[in-house]
């Protein structure tokens, strides 16, 4: 028997009872002549080979493998924003949008149909800021669109501290003048009626 | 547990042909029924199971995938450039990969992943040159074009062992039928009666046998 299918086999024993047999370690066991030999008995083992049951250390050691983590994290990454993959999961889930309105507002109780459904045209055509999605809201789509994991936007960073002022030069008078209308008049017009569920949950951020 | 490779396990399905799998129950893999949960839930529509069952199994072949990188690319990538591919594949299983696969066997998994690892390698070679402005030839025409219209679906991965395996001598085939119910090299000697250079010998010459056999199938 040659040095190649000896190696060749502690190889495959070696990949069988998932102990993570590294190539270029049994490579360099034969002679430079016969390593291409070597290598195409790996490679078509590894076209047929079962996938091994690695030890739970092996398990955890894959999962650390920084290629793998580099690629989840990518993999993460490629995932289109919302406005843009919501209309391809509801159709996945073989739903229109009034179909997921109508799941919607059963579950939440909401008895405005057309106006969820402007809500949800809103989102899909990217007029709605994600990021003011409630997680009720997210967690039902999620679970209405066959349980795609949708995943909230990034919270904004946080606001710069502020700054202390200083006296005011001249020309910033006119500044002063021109906010001070605008609060006078925001203090006059009649206030915004106020937030139904259905607003909250689409304009209510993740707590709303 | 011992089981039969979900790839002949498909094969033998209506062969009534069970030569040396006699007294082990045709119970999937593991990697076979993760695939097989992947399926179910991705025919559920269940996205987050989908993709949970299929993450594992990727992870379960990362070593699959970092060796048939080595492999590809002796000589031709640096250790950088290696794990560059590496981790192209992974992120293009992890995502392309996940939504376009349509077989339902392990065996057309693993061709599969075979295919996207040697672009993943060409792909790494190509940028690699293109920074580098290495100007040796890295792939050949009908690679590259072949490159362009990847389609890993349209490999035959089921049907190769089929076809390949009952061509083989008989020890040969014996000793790789039990390797792919994932016997260890102990359990075949018992079980054929052999020394473990025999064994080891079958083996290797059965690979070669397959390497050349799946060059003709893939012609």
């Amino acid at each position: 028997m040659s040095t190649v299918d000896d190696i060749l086999g502690e190889f495959i024993d070696a990949w069988k009872a998932g102990e993570r047999p590294d190539l270029d370690a049994f490579l360099e066991r034969v002679p430079a002549a016969e390593r291409d030999g070597l290598a195409a008995g790996v490679a078509a083992w590894l076209h047929i080979a079962p996938t091994p049951e690695h030890p739970p250390a092996a398990r955890a050691a894959i999962s650390a493998e920084p290629a793998m983590q580099a690629a989840r994290r990518a993999a993460e990454a490629l995932r289109p924003p919302l406005p843009e993959s919501l209309p391809v999961l509801r159709e996945r889930a073989g739903l229109g949008v009034r179909d997921v309105a109508a799941r919607l507002a059963e579950r939440f109780g909401l008895a405005d149909r057309d106006r969820t459904v402007a809500y949800l045209e809103r989102l899909e055509r990217g007029d709605l800021d994600a990021g003011r999605l409630s997680r009720r809201l997210v967690d039902a789509l999620s679970e209405t669109l066959g349980g795609v994991r949708i995943a909230l936007p990034s919270p904004p960073a946080p606001a710069a501290p502020s700054q202390a002022f200083f006296r005011a030069d001249d020309e910033a008078e006119d500044w002063i003048v021109q906010d001070i209308d605008a609060l006078s008049r925001a203090a006059l017009a009649s206030a915004p009626a106020p937030m139904d569920e259905l607003d909250r949950l689409f304009l209510g951020g993740p707590d709303g | 547990m011992r089981h039969a490779y979900p790839f002949r396990r498909q094969i033998r399905k209506g062969a009534a042909d069970s030569r040396v799998c006699e007294g082990h129950p045709p119970v999937a893999g593991h990697d076979a029924l993760l695939l097989q949960r992947f399926l179910l839930a991705r025919r559920r529509r269940d996205e987050a199971a989908a993709r949970a069952a299929w993450s594992e199994l990727v992870e379960l072949n990362f070593d699959r995938v970092a060796t048939l990188v080595r492999l590809e690319s002796r000589g031709r990538l640096s250790a950088e450039e290696r794990d560059d591919a590496v981790q192209r594949a992974l992120v293009t299983m992890l995502t392309r990969f996940m939504d376009t696969f349509r077989g339902t066997s392990m065996g057309e998994w693993v061709s599969a992943t075979r295919t996207l690892v040697h672009f993943a390698c060409v792909d790494t070679q190509r940028r690699a040159a293109a920074v580098s402005g290495r100007t040796e030839e890295l792939t050949d025409d009908a690679e590259a074009e072949v490159a362009d219209e990847r389609d890993p679906l349209l490999e035959r991965g089921a049907a190769f062992l089929d076809w390949a395996l009952p061509q083989l001598a008989e020890r040969r085939r014996e000793v790789i039928e039990l390797d792919l119910q994932e016997l260890t090299t102990e359990e075949i000697q018992e079980r054929l009666g052999v020394s473990r250079d025999v064994v080891y010998a079958a083996r290797s010459r059965a690979l070669k046998d397959l390497a050349k056999l799946r060059e003709e199938f893939e012609a």
